[in-house]
């Protein structure tokens, strides 16, 4: 974080009352803008700034942390989206379903989390004290807190703030609260509480469980792709057609939010480069060929690479691009090396606008190669199979004038 | 989008697709392009679904959203995958050919095989300082793992003439690394590009019978020797000899009327002997 926020906190502590938020708030690696968050996928998080409709899609790599106004974090760059629990906390992050905090929550640089009502009026520049036992936790000793009303202060850097409510966060997920985050009235943010507190003061300062997670952490390897052709017992789509048709469609969208972030005036050209890399990833190598077609000129072909590269240099003040509500997903074939293929067919709407008015607009049928593919996670020492759809080939049908 | 009209349209769109396609106008509002979305056969997995009046076809699965009760039958389906624009058919052929058809199930999911089905992928090939078309034909090969790929197995007669190092052997490789994706259909084939210009391993794309057919030889080196480079996918046909005494084929259809995408375009009465004389022919045997 830079000195002048630095002071900036310094300052707001002195001043005796904490700053404090009832929007949605990103914070990046270098600075935090209050807005609405509308969209989190693995790679983007879309957000409404306050006081404009107009939609501003940021990389998640690029993001700490994510507040909404229930006093909800997340960070989507740390989580795995593919665990069930993660999908529906980010559902309810974004629809704000939540019931609210009971109490007060101090995350502290230690990675206890100590929950109690804040007693604002004994608070001083030094020291907060909570209600009913008089505890004092030293100003210095706290990264972050949530209050019961969903606001939330950080303190100090935010990437250390944003690694102590993260290792919270963990502890809830692997203890199977993650969920009760959210939704239920006796939900707590992190996994101390009272009784917590109460054994910290007796200096048993649960170390033993922060190690234990931190160790699971570390066994946690890289993705590998297993080679599944060598796999006999690799016999039926490991996907349900729905399961498919979903992940299908996350990966096109999240390709579609790429387009976006490339195609749009004033993004910086690392933010850009940044998308490009990312809209490569989600191909299952660079050679896929992705055809283009427009009112004006017939079909043409490029390697993905070649094409994001090319569109760089056309730009529009503002984007939309709408789905149609359905799509067609065709059924899954076996591919020789083991994987599967299916195509999915969309329409996509684009309006392209220079100086408030659409310059560009058209409707195309499109139809992309899905390749479902397996690889392996270690986790605990333990393999896990897992499923990836990658895109690969995609073709324009037709394209209309809207 | 207007639900109230989509669920309307369901319940009438099939019911009345044979008789009353060619009114049908495209209007520019989202109902409107949502019920074409719906009706439009967009790809041949698609066409076999609705062939075959699978349980879970797109179609049934959109009724079910629209909580409709799907009371289509198989034949009124068959008859909807008929292109009706610019072709009239005969009725009573057209429900002779229906009566066999209810006995044939199409390929679909674990059952990709394609024994007596062909692609015919029209291509636009750069050759010397011109343009030439060459069909080539593909067919779906399934192995005992039910692992398919796209092989190609003809080539309808071409231009391109024997050359003298045409005599230079081709080494077919039996574990062969490269295929053409089972999917690959999904997108007319672009990948072909990028498989013809795999020289290396340019004959894993190939069926082994593929290299005793006629036309076979000339079209390899051209294409081996850099001769001829694929421009683009002209248009797709699919052949198919699957239904007893009939052959009939599908192409696409792109149009702004619910009786578009992959539709039946021609259908002929055809003993065994007249299906085998039509497979030598489209393979380029004769």
């Amino acid at each position: 974080m830079s000195s002048f926020c630095s002071r900036f906190l310094i300052v707001s502590l002195l001043l005796s009352h904490f700053h404090v938020y009832s929007q949605d708030k990103i914070y990046f690696n270098s600075g935090s803008i209050t807005c609405k968050i509308i969209d989190i996928t693995p790679a983007i998080v879309t957000y409404l700034p306050l006081k404009s409709s107009k939609s501003v899609p940021v990389l998640v790599n690029t993001t700490q942390l994510l507040f909404n106004d229930k006093g909800v974090y997340i960070n989507p760059s740390k989580m795995d989206f593919s665990f069930k629990k993660n999908q529906e906390l980010i559902k309810k992050f974004l629809l704000h379903d939540s019931t609210g905090l009971k109490t007060d929550y101090i995350y502290k640089t230690d990675n206890n989390v100590i929950n109690g009502t804040i007693d604002k009026s004994k608070e001083d520049k030094n020291f907060v004290y909570l209600e009913n036992d008089g505890t004092k936790i030293e100003k210095k000793s706290i990264v972050a807190i949530i209050y019961k009303n969903g606001h939330h202060q950080i303190i100090g850097p935010v990437s250390r703030a944003a690694d102590v409510l993260w290792a919270a966060y963990e502890n809830d997920f692997k203890s199977g609260r993650v969920a009760n985050t959210i939704a239920t009235k006796d939900s707590v943010p992190a996994i101390y509480t009272k009784t917590a507190m109460a054994r910290e003061r007796k200096e048993i300062t649960a170390q033993n469980d922060i190690t234990k997670k931190d160790t699971s952490a570390k066994s946690e390897m890289p993705l590998r792709i297993r080679d599944v052709s060598k796999s006999s017992s690799f016999d039926l789509p490991p996907l349900r057609k729905q399961e498919f048709e979903q992940k299908a469609n996350e990966k096109v969208t999240q390709l579609t939010n790429f387009f976006k972030i490339i195609l749009t005036k004033g993004e910086g050209s690392e933010l850009i480069n940044q998308a490009i890399d990312q809209a490569l990833s989600l191909f299952v190598n660079t050679e896929a060929t992705v055809e283009v077609s427009s009112l004006n000129k017939d079909v043409v072909s490029y390697k993905i690479k070649e094409y994001l590269s090319h569109i760089k240099i056309i730009k529009y003040e503002r984007i939309e691009v709408t789905w149609r509500n359905v799509q067609y997903v065709s059924d899954l074939h076996k591919r020789p090396d083991g994987n599967y293929s299916g195509t999915i067919t969309f329409e996509q709407e684009f309006k392209g606008y220079r100086d408030g008015q659409i310059v560009y607009s058209d409707v195309t049928l499109k139809k992309a190669i899905v390749i479902l593919k397996a690889y392996e996670k270690l986790v605990d020492g333990k393999a896990e199979e897992l499923w990836d759809v990658l895109l690969g080939d995609i073709g324009v049908e037709s394209t209309r004038s809207l | 989008m207007n639900r109230f009209l989509i669920k309307c349209c369901l319940a009438a769109s099939f019911l009345i697709l044979h008789v009353c396609l060619q009114a049908q106008e495209f209007k520019n509002d989202a109902g409107e392009k949502e019920k074409h979305f719906i009706n439009q056969v967009k790809q041949i997995d698609e066409f076999f679904e609705r062939f075959n009046d699978d349980s879970n076809s797109f179609v049934r699965e959109v009724y079910k959203s629209y909580k409709t009760k799907f009371k289509i039958d198989r034949k009124t389906l068959i008859k909807s995958l008929f292109n009706y624009e610019g072709k009239s058919w005969n009725n009573v052929l057209m429900d002779s050919f229906i009566k066999k058809a209810m006995f044939v199930k199409m390929p679909t999911g674990k059952n990709w095989y394609g024994e007596n089905w062909f692609a015919e992928a029209n291509c636009k090939f750069q050759y010397n300082s011109s343009v030439i078309e060459i069909p080539v034909i593909l067919r779906i090969m399934t192995d005992e793992k039910k692992r398919s790929k796209w092989v190609i197995i003809g080539i309808k007669p071409s231009p391109l003439k024997e050359r003298e190092n045409s005599r230079v052997p081709i080494i077919v490789r039996k574990m062969k690394t490269k295929f053409i994706d089972p999917s690959s259909h999904g997108t007319n084939f672009i990948e072909l590009e990028r498989d013809f210009n795999d020289k290396d391993n340019l004959s894993d794309y190939f069926d082994s019978t593929f290299f005793y057919r006629q036309n076979a030889l000339p079209f390899y080196h051209s294409l081996i020797n850099h001769k001829i480079k694929l421009v683009s996918v002209k248009d797709i046909k699919y052949h198919f000899l699957n239904v007893d005494d009939y052959i009939f084929t599908v192409e696409y259809f792109p149009r702004q009327t619910l009786n578009s995408g992959w539709l039946i375009s021609d259908l002929k009465q055809s003993t065994a002997k007249q299906k085998d004389i039509y497979k030598r022919l489209l393979l380029g045997e004769q």
